[in-house]
């Protein structure tokens, strides 16, 4: 079977599917860091919206369970979730039509993957990424245009047979979507700054309101004002982090822009870009794992 | 009614900025109870922009009317700060900033919220 898709991919040289494979497997990476952003989201979200409710127990006469509600609600995780598993799909499936093994076990869901995003319209889009946010009209339909084209592709990539042309015919597509991407990291950077901000001051300010109490119990003290010092650096971390997801995403752009370069003669740049892209990928995946371990 | 795209921008970062600029006014505060004031106009602030950041900006949406409430309320006490944020913060430079930054955002509160 595979030698059978090598044939059927054309002239490509045993580098060029390396190439891809390689591309491939940084395009998973990086959808599978930027779903975990999300969740980055979420969870220091409600960081602040359970020291907001420690700090203000007294005032609001106890604790309210609806007070606490998710940044992304379901509905809009699922549109960007879909999305990213369309792109992450994408890419197994380039890498498979040159001939490497399959690196997902997405193809079972693949149909429901593809109608879904067939099905997104310009006002799911700008319900799930955008409701305020500065995107004219024009573009929430670029993006739109860009995920039903990428349920499209998905529905019919059996059918193709020739890389290269995959390739040029999602140039659009995979660079519309990437920057719909980054437009919304670069919101949910803003709202993970202002969240962490405020339950730095929220905790802050609990230890300020009950400077008594804890004057009775140093090491309880000690620890909250250790808590405060550790998040201070958890900003810093988490600032960094979504820099660095964001020109992720940029370079799995501009590495797929280059991406016919690999059936070309000379494959130095494509070559370079690439290894930058993976070598990111990468470092952004160990660096979750590194904070997650010190969280 | 839709409100233009540029009217809930403007908005939207002149509440940022003076979230940015309340974070620096708490920390240069001086006394609990002025932090204290400061940390709920910060919490107003952050609520406002949350939903902003999720709720559709339509007269006809279902976030609009409750947060129209919560826009209103923050500003009587941001109005309320400008005549205290001399005694709560005594770096004048941070002073300023906020006073400057709580006019813009009350300007731009009549575009978002016409009567």
């Amino acid at each position: 079977m595979s030698v059978f898709l090598t044939t059927l991919a054309g002239c490509a040289s045993p580098n060029a599917a390396s190439q891809i494979k390689n591309f491939s497997d940084a395009t998973i990476l990086t959808v599978s860091n930027t779903t975990e952003a999300f969740q980055l989201v979420e969870d220091n979200h409600y960081r602040e919206e359970v020291s907001g409710e420690v700090l203000n127990y007294d005032k609001k006469t106890g604790f309210n369970p609806n007070d606490i509600k998710p940044f992304i609600g379901p509905d809009a995780l699922q549109v960007r979730i879909a999305v990213l598993d369309g792109l992450k799909s994408y890419a197994a499936n380039l890498s498979t039509l040159l001939g490497n093994s399959s690196l997902t076990n997405l193809d079972q869901s693949t149909t429901s993957l593809a109608q879904s995003l067939t099905n997104v319209d310009s006002s799911l889009v700008k319900d799930s990424f955008f409701k305020t946010a500065p995107v004219s009209t024009q573009d929430i339909q670029i993006f739109t245009t860009a995920i039903n084209a990428l349920g499209h592709w998905l529905i019919t990539y059996q059918q193709q047979k020739d890389a290269k042309q995959v390739i040029d015919s999602m140039q659009g597509t995979v660079t519309n979507i990437c920057q719909l991407l980054q437009k919304d990291l670069k919101i949910l950077q803003q709202q993970v700054d202002n969240d962490n901000n405020q339950t730095l001051i929220n905790k802050n300010q609990y230890i300020l309101n009950n400077l008594a109490s804890f004057d009775n119990n140093p090491e309880s003290k000690c620890m909250e004002i250790d808590d405060l010092a550790t998040l201070t650096q958890e900003i810093k971390n988490d600032d960094t982090l979504f820099v660095s997801i964001e020109d992720s995403v940029a370079k799995l752009q501009s590495t797929h822009t280059a991406l016919e370069g690999v059936f070309s003669n000379n494959t130095t740049n494509i070559t370079e870009l690439i290894t930058d892209f993976s070598t990111e990928a990468q470092r952004i995946s160990k660096y979750y794992s590194s904070l997650k371990s010190t969280k | 009614m839709i409100i233009a795209a540029n009217d809930q921008t403007n908005y939207q970062q002149s509440l940022q900025t003076l979230e940015d600029l309340l974070d620096n006014a708490y920390w240069s505060a001086t006394s609990i109870q002025a932090k204290d004031a400061i940390t709920s106009l910060t919490q107003n602030i952050s609520d406002i922009l949350t939903t902003l950041n999720q709720g559709a900006l339509d007269t006809n949406s279902a976030s609009y009317t409750p947060l129209k409430a919560a826009v209103s309320a923050a500003n009587t006490k941001l109005q309320t700060a400008q005549t205290q944020i001399n005694n709560w913060v005594h770096v004048i430079a941070v002073a300023t900033q906020v006073t400057s930054a709580i006019d813009q955002v009350i300007n731009q509160y009549a575009k978002m919220f016409p009567v």
